[in-house]
């Protein structure tokens, strides 16, 4: 892939949360959700973004959209630069952006049919012929592999799968470039999960979309994600391609999260240590490196200051300050995480 | 058959509502080994929570049990009346762990009065004494629970409300509150979907841990594998209401016999493979006919099939498969 194909870059990105003040209420300090992002998504690639609840992944999504501002640093698509924009402009700059909810059931009005909420997108973008709207609608659903009778159909009436492919259809609609994937397939059947996930990978090639794929579930990141951007208490701690991140995890805290994962593998049960201290949440962040308090790595030198990101490899980046004193190998060597662990 | 604490035999129930009758459960058939952990597996809507609210005799209105009965400890639990399953059953002998942590627990009494609750209801002799005196006695006990399972500062703990606890946290207490009269069995209702992987690793640990030491057995119920793979010694994978194949979670994994028990495990990402899905839908329980379920999305499915079940076959290393295909392997091997 070449440099000159970015679709978007982050630089330096911030976001707060919070902070204001509200009515007999004493003015909070704002929470640091996103903190110094710095994040390319290339072209036709899907990017995946993993973290606990509460890393700042779904707000680094929003934020990306233009639904959240942010607080500081740059956001380029395309080439432009679309941060720091007014509403209007950012608007207008990032209408090939799109988002697809969380939770599909929740994402669409209970009281709209199904057709009225597709064509409701086309009004707005002021396509004004009805039936060139209905052509569309007809044609975007069959895209995702529903029948065009569902139309008159409403939300209730759907199952989690086909609530999926409707919001899917909807985005769709507007032509997008790059799709903010929120959790998709979060809350479905395995069954219904894979059609979903090999439904998008099918609507990536036929229509060369680039996915940032918002997820905590390894197992799918593994499967479906070009490259993994690794989120911990609002920074990325780690960014590598798939492969490499799954058999060489460098950050002490990747480590921690593949070993808490459960597998299918067949290997008998796995004795692991136990993995230390509760996530904590972004209100208090600990000082110098966010993960320090529960690494079993850290030494006093890695709470006085944030870690730099280093690059151990041409496409992996890591922020820690001792990745190289604690190298073992993941990959087929499970006894040397335990002791590394121990 | 060795000690087995529940038994689970051809269980049938359905549920009238205003479309007629759904047939939610179908030949529900399944043994808890004494001391195992055994992983009930299946999709939603295929009558996981159901089974378990029929073990605890908690079923919806409209529910009725066909056929069949539930043994625990040798005694069958259809047979019991509400009071007999409150004084002797429920929280006593079988305690329960919910699926959402933050919705099990009362927003507006303490954590402390909540646990002590359950003590007062279902074991008020397991501590001597009268009154306050009692009330001391309960208090110690879960105290040590809370410790047992690694809740920082148990007696702060009984002071505070549960909006002051992270959900890992909340989770603790409930297995705390369902160990709290030291029960023979445990029932946990998917207790870690809503957690974290790092959190639900804690406290599937914690799980495995109390197994061994306190000698309980568990029914596990989940949608997932992998905390199967992880957790559960024994397997039964339910699709649609029809148990389709039990074994050692090992032996299922490594080699699933059954089409359905197939057909979900090459969905799971972890396999190699493409992710192409099961095709087709999970049928209506509505409509549901004589025969297997998984039938019309099965890939060897013959004209039988459709009009009854198969007989249970139980293959030499103890597995047991619902499928007419196994059927037929073994009328040709005898």
């Amino acid at each position: 892939m070449t440099e000159a194909s970015l679709l978007l870059e982050l630089r330096d990105v911030s976001v707060l949360l919070g902070g204001e003040r509200r009515l007999l209420e004493k003015k909070s300090a704002p929470v640091r959700a996103v903190d110094g992002v710095s994040l390319d998504v290339r072209e036709g690639e899907i990017l995946g973004i993993v973290g606990e609840s509460g890393c700042g992944k779904t707000t680094l999504g929003r934020t990306i959209l233009g639904l959240q501002r942010e607080a500081g640093g740059e956001i380029r698509f395309d080439g432009r630069l679309v941060s720091g924009l007014p509403p209007k402009r950012a608007c207008i700059a990032r209408r090939t952006i799109h988002y697809v909810h969380q939770d599909a059931a929740a994402a669409l009005d209970p009281w709209w049919s199904i057709g009225r909420t597709l064509e409701e997108a086309l009004v707005i973008h002021g396509v004004r012929s009805a039936v060139l709207r209905g052509e569309r609608v007809d044609k975007v659903l069959a895209a995702v592999g529903l029948d065009p009778s569902l139309r008159p159909r409403y939300p209730h009436e759907l199952s989690g799968g086909q609530l999926r492919r409707v919001a899917l259809a909807r985005i769709l609609l507007l032509q997008p470039r790059l799709v903010v994937l929120d959790e998709p397939t979060s809350g479905l059947d395995m069954s219904v999960q894979a059609t979903v996930l090999n439904l998008l990978l099918e609507l990536r090639r036929r229509l060369g979309l680039t996915y940032l794929f918002v997820s905590h579930d390894l197992s799918v990141v593994r499967r479906f994600c070009d490259r993994v951007a690794i989120m911990y208490l609002g920074r990325i701690v780690e960014l590598a391609p798939s492969a490499e991140i799954f058999a060489r995890p460098l950050h002490p805290y990747t480590r921690m999260l593949l070993a808490a994962a459960p597998r299918l593998d067949l290997e008998p049960r796995r004795v692991r240590q136990p993995v230390a201290g509760e996530p904590p949440s972004a209100v208090h962040l600990p000082p110098g490196c966010v993960f320090s308090p529960r690494c079993p790595h850290a030494e006093p030198a890695c709470s006085e200051a944030q870690p730099a990101t280093e690059c151990p490899g041409p496409n992996h980046q890591v922020a820690c300050r001792r990745w190289r004193d604690i190298r073992p190998e993941l990959a087929g060597a499970p006894e040397l995480l335990n002791t590394l662990f121990a | 058959m060795s000690d087995a604490i529940l038994e689970v035999r051809d269980l049938r129930l359905s549920i009238a509502t205003d479309e007629g009758v759904a047939k939610v459960l179908d030949n529900i058939d399944f043994t808890l080994e004494r001391g195992h952990v055994l992983g009930v597996v299946g999709e939603s809507g295929c009558g996981k929570s159901t089974i378990v609210r029929a073990i605890i005799g908690v079923l919806p209105t409209g529910a009725r049990i066909g056929s069949g009965e539930i043994r625990f400890e040798g005694e069958n639990l259809l047979g019991l009346g509400e009071r007999a399953l409150n004084r002797r059953i429920r929280g006593r002998r079988i305690g329960f762990i919910p699926q959402d942590p933050y919705l099990a627990l009362n927003p507006v009494f303490k954590v402390g009065t909540q646990l002590l609750e359950i003590l007062r209801w279902h074991a008020p002799d397991a501590a001597d004494g009268r009154g306050s005196h009692r009330d001391r006695a309960h208090r110690g006990r879960i105290v040590q629970l809370l410790r047992r399972v690694q809740m920082p500062d148990p007696e702060a703990a009984l002071e505070r409300f549960p909006h002051q606890f992270s959900g890992g946290q909340r989770q603790r207490l409930l297995i705390a509150a369902a160990l709290a009269c030291s029960p023979a069995l445990v029932i946990a209702d998917e207790p870690t979907t809503a957690l974290d992987v790092t959190t639900q690793q804690q406290i599937l640990d914690l799980l495995r841990d109390l197994v061994d030491e306190f000698g309980l057995s568990m029914l596990f119920v989940t949608h997932d594998l992998g905390v199967v793979a992880e957790l559960c010694d024994d397997l039964c994978v339910i699709y649609a209401g029809q148990t389709v194949e039990r074994g050692h979670t090992a032996a299922i994994l490594a080699e699933p016999h059954h089409p359905y028990t197939r057909a979900l495990l090459a969905c799971h990402p972890d396999r190699a493979g493409s992710l192409t899905g099961i095709p087709g839908m999970v049928p209506s329980p509505l409509h549901a006919g004589p025969g297997c379920r998984f039938a019309p999305r099965c890939e060897h499915a013959r004209p039988v099939c459709a009009v009854r079940r198969p007989h249970l076959v139980r293959e030499p290393s103890g597995r047991l498969v619902d499928c007419v295909l196994h059927e037929r392997l073994e009328s040709l091997a005898s």
